[in-house]
């Protein structure tokens, strides 16, 4: 027994076919509605095709539209896109505005089964200045430095120490000689 | 996997050899500092479940500088598990028996307590003194900076510096120096 | 038995009224009740189950029904929406065409004169139309490659068509705008080759209804997109690597590349990994990793090899779309016109630049 099915895939965001990159193709292929003609379940369902259902058919002409009118059942559609995957949803009770919104929502999907993003973004490349390695940002002339190296023995931002600062005060203050030609 | 991305990934995970010269530095505040190193927590591409810790060669460890009067104060603490097996050992005493021990037990201390700690202390080499194994010496690629400045003994000037040293006063001649 | 089927409609009737497409949300104000199972629903459900997984057994997996045998299908509405879906304009006989094969027209005339009706099927197969496709697509992916890749040698725009018109890449092509359904053919599931043959013709129905340009457009978006995050460097290495180099920089007048390890670890364990730069006239060209000396130095100069055909992994990225309507007129020329092959680079005065 496995809890896959209980759980939320997890994934990539990524898009059939690269769509969009040359052109988009809308992928909802065909979509069903399938409803009663007498029961108050499907009565959403009816005032949406008696009053939008043209209006969408037009509006979508890669999509298309199927009615299965069935007695005595509960009203659903039926989504296919062009990944080959299908979509059940039931309209139970749905109201007018309710079919339009879920049906939108069915047009505007890529059809790739819902799943938990592990990121928000995704690259095919990753990287386009080269992958770092841990000599990356490494000066060149550690190249040829030979270990222990003087430089990298001492630690690193030091400023210079008190008896340093009291020999350069000493140096400032000495007196020139002004006969003697400076060195 | 083409060439290409082999290496790559090589490259990008391939183990780094860092020097540490423990000469009169704190093996605490040290120890830090090569935790970081050895459980690759320096890395960008470091992740728990990454394996990207470097190895570690430390030389010197016999001259490490505790501070204060540590060396008689700090206890080490180890039980046999047997009855009345515990013990307390001193860390001049620790020293003395293995000048390495007290670094060990320093970035041992210093790294999280978990299943890898002991794989990555794999990586630590220390050595007492400066002489490393040619082995060893070859695979060297880094240094880390040590943590605090190595000042200079007075015999490590030559006769000429010290005698133009800038002073403020001569001693009489008279003056007998203790 | 007839206690059994009634089990089974009780039990089909429960799962009907159980089930629900979303998770139940916990509201306040309902009272929670205990929702236990009548006791033959676990043993009914079980005995269907086990019932299946013999006939699947039997049958070597579930059942599968071709779309078409559905109640709701309209073959007519599906190739309206089939052009519509593509923004193409096609001639509707010549598309219905394109997506009939042989198999199906001969399959139908065997099974129409088995109950003795008239077999004169006024159908035609996608034979010819397949052909022609096949060779405009061929045509189409090598002006592209040759008109972005202007430097690489012959032999990488090669890899790169045969990688975009395998079968392979063409059958996932062909699935995803939706030709599964809408090609009329006996095998099902159908074969990858009847779903290349049936994009192939689809290709050149476009060509017969719109016109050349439209079908250059249309493989350029579908099939050539597939190169997108793809390494081409993978498809395609020369096979000496350091002597094209040599010899390139030979005829470029420039000095013989001088291979130097300009950084090393762990030489003396396993993980050993040593970088090894190009420098030609001490100037740097490239540098490359790898596990051993040998590798590294072969990578190296494959990469500089990259810098002279302009396929490092930081080129530009490939134009697609709109980005290509400067170029379509370049692209066409392009078509019958090879690219230089590799023997030509290293022989020939080629201008080419060391970055």
């Amino acid at each position: 027994m496995s809890n896959s099915h209980l759980f939320l895939q997890s994934g990539f965001i990524r898009t059939p076919l690269q769509n969009g990159l040359g052109r988009y193709i809308p992928q909802l292929q065909r979509i069903t509605l399938k409803f009663c003609k007498n029961q108050g379940g499907s009565r959403g369902v009816r005032d949406f095709i008696e009053s939008d259902l043209m209006d969408f058919a037009k509006n979508n002409p890669g999509t298309v539209v199927y009615l299965k009118p069935r007695r005595h059942r509960s009203p659903c559609m039926v989504a296919e896109y062009l990944n080959g995957e299908r979509e059940y949803l039931s309209c139970h009770e749905f109201s007018r505005d309710e079919v339009h919104k879920w049906l939108s929502y069915m047009c505007t999907r890529s059809g790739i089964p819902v799943m938990r993003f592990r990121k928000y973004q995704h690259t095919d490349y990753p990287s386009i200045q080269g992958v770092w390695n841990p000599f990356t940002h490494q000066a060149p002339e550690i190249n040829l430095a030979q270990y222990p190296n003087d430089i990298l023995s001492k630690p690193a931002n030091q400023g210079p120490t008190a008896t340093e600062q009291l020999i350069e005060i000493f140096k400032k203050t000495q007196i020139k000689d002004p006969i003697k030609p400076e060195h | 996997m083409s060439a290409t991305k082999r290496v790559q990934q090589w490259a990008t995970l391939s183990r780094m050899w860092y020097l540490f010269d423990a000469q009169w530095q704190d093996p605490f505040r040290s120890a830090q500092t090569l935790a970081l190193y050895l459980t690759g927590q320096n890395k960008p591409i470091y992740h728990p479940l990454n394996d990207c810790g470097d190895h570690v060669v430390v030389i010197n460890s016999k001259e490490v500088a505790l501070r204060g009067d540590e060396w008689k104060k700090r206890v080490y603490f180890h039980h046999t598990g047997y009855p009345k097996g515990a013990s307390w050992t001193l860390a001049w005493q620790l020293h003395e028996k293995d000048p390495t021990m007290v670094m060990r037990k320093a970035i041992f201390k210093a790294m999280a307590s978990n299943l890898i700690r002991r794989t990555n202390m794999e990586r630590l080499h220390i050595f007492p003194g400066s002489e490393i194994p040619e082995e060893i010496k070859g695979n060297i690629s880094g240094q880390i900076r040590p943590v605090m400045p190595v000042p200079k003994r007075l015999t490590g000037y030559s006769k000429e510096e010290i005698d133009n040293f800038p002073k403020v006063f001569d001693y009489p001649n008279d003056y007998i120096l203790r | 038995m007839a206690a059994l089927w009634k089990t089974c409609h009780q039990c089909l009737r429960y799962g009907l009224a159980k089930k629900s497409i979303y998770p139940s949300t916990s509201v306040i104000n309902v009272i929670s009740q205990r929702n236990y199972k009548p006791h033959w629903v676990a043993p009914t459900l079980r005995e269907f189950k086990r019932r299946k997984d013999v006939e699947d057994d039997r049958n070597g997996g579930p059942k599968i029904f071709h779309r078409s045998t559905f109640l709701e299908w309209n073959y007519d509405a599906e190739i309206f929406a089939f052009s519509n879906r593509l923004g193409e304009k096609f001639n509707d006989s010549t598309l219905r065409t394109a997506l009939t094969h042989k198999s199906y027209i001969e399959r139908e005339t065997v099974r129409l004169s088995a109950i003795g009706v008239d077999t004169n099927l006024q159908l035609q197969d996608n034979e010819d139309l397949a052909t022609a496709g096949g060779e405009m697509i061929s045509k189409f992916v090598n002006g592209y490659l040759r008109a972005v890749f202007t430097r690489a040698p012959e032999e990488l725009i090669v890899a790169m068509h045969d990688f975009l018109t395998s079968t392979s890449n063409l059958e996932i092509v062909a699935k995803h705008i939706g030709l599964g359904d809408l090609m009329l053919c006996s095998d099902f599931p159908c074969k990858s080759e009847t779903y290349v043959k049936s994009f192939k013709a689809v290709v050149a129905a476009l060509a017969e209804s719109s016109g050349e340009e439209r079908a250059r457009i249309f493989v350029q978006d579908l099939v050539v997109t597939q190169l997108y995050g793809l390494d081409i460097n993978e498809l395609w290495n020369p096979a000496d690597p350091v002597g094209n180099l040599t010899a390139i920089l030979k005829r470029e007048g420039k000095a013989e590349p001088d291979f130097r390890l300009i950084k090393q670890s762990g030489s003396n364990s396993i993980l050993a990994v040593y970088y090894v730069g190009v420098y030609s006239d001490k100037n740097f060209i490239a540098e490359g990793a790898g596990e051993s000396l040998e590798i590294a130095k072969e990578m190296a100069a494959r990469e500089a090899l990259k810098h002279f055909f302009h396929t490092e992994d930081s080129m530009k990225a490939l134009p697609f779309g709109r980005q290509l309507k400067d170029i379509q007129s370049k692209i066409a020329q392009l078509e019958n016109q090879p690219n230089l092959p590799l023997s030509k680079w290293i022989s020939d005065k080629v201008t080419s630049a060391v970055h």
